[in-house]
């Protein structure tokens, strides 16, 4: 008889809020969904400087406008809010660097970590006269919901949806279900999911990417379930380390 | 008594069993085709074999660890031991295992093969009996004071498989797989009383796993063919069909479009325990292929596509539905794998844990998630054969009971120091050469057999047939049942092209992408399917005289149906027909006589699946087929009837 299969993947159990959960739910690996934060109505204003840098970019002759570009291993999106994490578009149109005319508001959504706490930091951003001018802040709480060696998988909720935020040193694939189904190359050091209750019941996501800290490749399996017995949505996430 | 005492006994008990001789009742026949003598389960319910009063409870009594599951190895504890009770199919015996020590403390005879097992409330033991179409009722622990005996003995209908205790444990379930029914027994209040049938149901052909609902309402019953799970309403029989099929999602021109995949191999039902409300059903779900469209071998030839995908489904409970993401086979790389899913037990920390027949695996799924296939957390290497497990959540341990090997494993599931003990069972098993094909009949992964991760027991299982029809090279192919149909049916194939079965497997296993199998591997293979254990006696719920009358047109030259299947029906003529069924996707024209043996439970008909009923196909091929005129109602009814018979 041989030994249990080394599993290339490094399991954990699912959530870790048992804490935060009812006491007959404390021994769970799941988390109800009102265990998460949620994303606040008003943003409290966040201070501090903008984590991007501007110069000056001329594609053409006749043209001209401004190169931004995340520091911290934020992400830009324009036209905010329509593309952060929570906003209705895809998560497809989020980069590292941007070019941006003068003057169009832009963002910038960071993941930041202080200890134990974690906030989805958001900026949002002009270029006046070459300098990046803040227009509103905002940041979001976050709560742990998974963890490998060097990473953690971060969560907030809005309503019913639940939105999944961790880091990457590559460009990480990320992919869900619904429309095209298939979503991916971010680009940025952040990562970024949603998972929706369609259809009132089910659904489910995954990323992947790399641990910046190790190099290693990483797959995180995230469901919400909603089945006739459960009070409400239950959130599953499970992160492993894998070979490829 | 004390823990040390009881732990003495126990090893006395293990030392006695070991030099104990097997009563010379002991079944050792390993005719897997012998005609089975058993006696044919009456309509409105079957009659008690025999009943005894029970003396009382057990002296020690036992505590279930998974009450109200049945499997074919169930756990309970005993004066702070545990104790596994293993259905030993092969050696048609319970055995008792001491799980702590590994040591066996006995074991108990039976008349039949035991599949599955359970503890009533009041510690009894009782065993389906598959090959007896019985019940057994078993007194006693196995425990020094009080051994193990039989009880009580119920008729069941054909074949009765799985078990499950509805909460209150004053009644059971049990599924019968060839006699496609639900039997409901009520258990007295009274320990130890006997057992009584309440109510019988029909079920769809070849239900396997039960399970009741938490509020006593409902049994879920999966089948190893048809596509679908069933929820019957226990007061009344009322039936529900949960839709099992499932869809794939491809990436096509930068779109994703959908598949329908057809499901099977429903074997494994189990309950979560948390979060509670959830049923798990292990599935495959099948691509096989388009009828219009010749294929290389078996199912699509399309590059990517696999003919078969796990699959873990996941009913609602409460509202009576599948969740859709557990039928969706997504985009997303899938991390579980898991082939000729078995059996399987849901743990209380959220996981299931799933045993793989073809893989001799167990792997551990994320149960908590919306499609626990896609999250494959641990995975395990068991002895050949794993059919059972168990798990002990308070230990941190599951036992699986490989029933190839004999042998019982114990895994520890605690993240900290995963271990593995294992006990391998003496006793009477198969032949070597029978053992050794059984084997290879579920390899997945023998280069020689398959290289598309497909065993035979992929699309027969259980040695019958999965009630799909694949596109094949020479068109679209039904799977054609096995068990008791190969002696004296040459040629084989729907096209007849072998004569014997050797060579049939030679052309199955090129389909299949294998290289071939060849000397002893080939004959134990050949050996172990035409000897495959056939079903029970189909069971007769027309009145003789219809019968009769079926019989006579079946026979008559008005009708000529015996003149290519034998007067029996079972001894076809060995020759080519051109039946004008040919169909799209048919390369010819002139296809094989089947063998009419097990008709009824093996739907659909035709070679290619095109006739849904029997009935469909007697009332559509009326002058194809010999008739020189056209049969009335009433003699449809006895053909029809007749043919059940067979």
């Amino acid at each position: 008889m041989q030994s249990p299969m080394q599993s290339p993947m490094h399991c954990l159990p699912l959530v870790a809020l048992a804490s935060a959960l009812a006491p007959a739910l404390a021994a769970a690996d799941i988390a109800l969904l009102s265990a998460l934060p949620e994303k606040p109505v008003r943003y409290a204003q966040a201070p501090g400087p903008i984590a991007a840098v501007v110069a000056p970019f001329s594609p053409t002759r006749d043209s001209s406008g401004h190169e931004v570009r995340a520091t911290g291993a934020g992400c830009l999106v324009y036209d905010p809010p329509k593309y952060w994490i929570d906003g209705e578009g895809d998560l497809m149109r989020r980069y590292p660097e941007m070019e941006i005319g003068d003057p169009t508001p832009f963002g910038i959504e960071r993941l930041v970590t202080r200890g134990d706490t974690a906030e989805l930091e958001r900026v949002i951003a002009n270029v006046v006269f070459g300098e990046l001018v803040p227009i509103s802040r905002s940041r979001i709480t976050l709560r742990e919901v998974a963890t490998l060696p060097g990473l953690a998988v971060y969560a907030y909720r809005w309503g019913a949806n639940v939105y999944l935020i961790t880091r990457s040193s590559s460009d990480p694939v990320r992919r869900r279900d619904g429309g095209t189904g298939l979503e991916d190359s971010i680009g940025c050091g952040t990562v970024m999911t949603t998972l929706r209750l369609r259809g009132g019941s089910s659904e489910l996501a995954q990323i992947r990417g790399t641990v910046p800290a190790t190099g290693k490749r990483y797959v995180i399996d995230a469901s919400v379930v909603q089945t006739g017995r459960d009070p409400e949505p239950l959130l599953s996430v499970v992160a492993r380390l894998v070979d490829r | 008594m004390s823990r040390s005492t009881a732990n003495a006994a126990i090893l006395g008990a293990f030392v006695a069993a070991c030099h104990s001789t097997a009563p010379t009742s002991h079944p050792t026949s390993y005719d897997l085709g012998a005609e089975s003598t058993r006696p044919r389960a009456l309509p409105g319910g079957p009659p008690e074999v025999a009943a005894a009063p029970e003396e009382g409870p057990p002296p020690v009594p036992l505590e279930r660890v998974a009450p109200r599951l049945g499997a074919p190895v169930v756990l309970a504890r005993a004066d702070g031991a545990t104790l596994a009770y293993v259905a030993d199919e092969d050696g048609a015996a319970i055995r008792v295992i001491d799980v702590d020590g590994l040591g066996e403390l006995a074991r108990l005879a039976l008349p039949g093969r035991p599949a599955q097992l359970a503890i009533l409330g009041d510690g009894r033991l009782v065993a389906t009996l598959r090959d007896r179409d019985e019940l057994a009722v078993l007194a006693g622990t196995g425990l020094p004071g009080a051994p193990l005996r039989i009880a009580q003995r119920l008729a069941l209908p054909a074949e009765p498989i799985g078990v499950a205790i509805a909460p209150g444990d004053r009644e059971l379930v049990v599924t019968s797989g060839w006699g496609h029914a639900l039997t409901v027994l009520a258990v007295p209040g009274e320990p130890g009383r006997p057992l009584a049938v309440a109510r019988t149901y029909p079920l769809a052909p070849e239900p396997r796993g039960v399970v009741v609902s938490d509020d006593g309402e409902h049994a879920f019953v999966s089948h190893a063919v048809g596509q679908s799970l069933e929820r019957i309403e226990l007061g009344t029989g009322a039936a529900l069909a949960l839709r099992m099929a499932g869809s794939e999602e491809l990436v096509d021109d930068m779109a994703n479009v959908a598949r329908t995949r057809e499901a099977c191999q429903g074997f494994a039902l189990v309950q979560s325990i948390q979060p509670a409300g959830r049923i798990f059903a292990p599935q495959v779900l099948a691509e096989t292929g388009s009828p219009d469209s010749p294929s290389e071998g078996y199912g699509s030839s399309e590059t990517g596509m696999e003919p078969e995908v796990f699959d873990v489904a996941v009913i609602d409970e409460d509202r009576g539905k599948v969740l859709g993401e557990s039928l969706r086979l997504r985009v997303l790389p899938r991390a579980g794998r898991c082939a000729l899913p078995r059996a399987a037990a849901a743990s209380a920390r959220g996981s299931l844990l799933v045993t793989c027949l073809g893989e001799n695996a167990v792997v551990e799924l994320d149960g908590a998630s919306a499609a626990p296939m896609s999250v494959e957390l641990r995975r395990w290497p068991v002895p050949s054969g794993p059919v059972g497990i168990a798990i002990d959540d308070a230990r941190e341990r599951a036992i699986v009971w490989s029933q190839y090997a004999r042998t019982l494993t114990v895994i520890g599931t605690s993240q900290r120091a995963p271990a593995v003990r294992t006990v391998v069972l003496d006793g009477p098993a198969l032949p070597p050469n029978l053992a050794r094909g059984r084997e290879l009949f579920a390899a997945v992964a023998d280069p020689r057999i398959s290289g598309t991760g497909q065993a035979c027991e992929s699309c027969h299982p259980d040695g019958r047939q999965d009630a799909l029809v694949w596109s094949s090279p020479n068109g679209p192919r039904q799977t054609p049942m096995l068990a008791g149909r190969l002696a004296g049916t040459a040629p084989y194939g729907w096209n007849g092209d072998a004569k014997d079965v050797a060579r049939h497997l030679a052309k199955t296993f090129g389909r299949l992408r294998g290289t071939g199998l060849r000397g002893e591997d080939l004959d134990a293979l050949v050996a172990y399917v035409t000897q495959l254990r056939a079903p029970a006696p189909a069971a007769a719920p027309a009145a003789a005289d219809l019968i009769a009358l079926g019989e006579a047109i079946f026979q008559s030259s008005d009708a000529q149906c015996a003149s290519c299947h034998g007067e029996d029906g079972r001894t076809p003529d060995g020759m080519r027909h051109d039946v004008g069924s040919k169909a799209a996707g048919d390369q010819r024209r002139e296809l094989d006589t089947p063998s009419l043996s097990y008709l009824a439970g093996s739907a659909p008909y035709y070679h290619d699946g095109r006739f849904a009923t029997l009935r469909e196909l007697l009332e559509q091929s009326q002058g194809k087929m010999g008739q020189k005129r056209k049969l009335s109602p009433r003699e449809l009814d006895a053909l029809e009837a007749y043919l059940g018979t067979r």
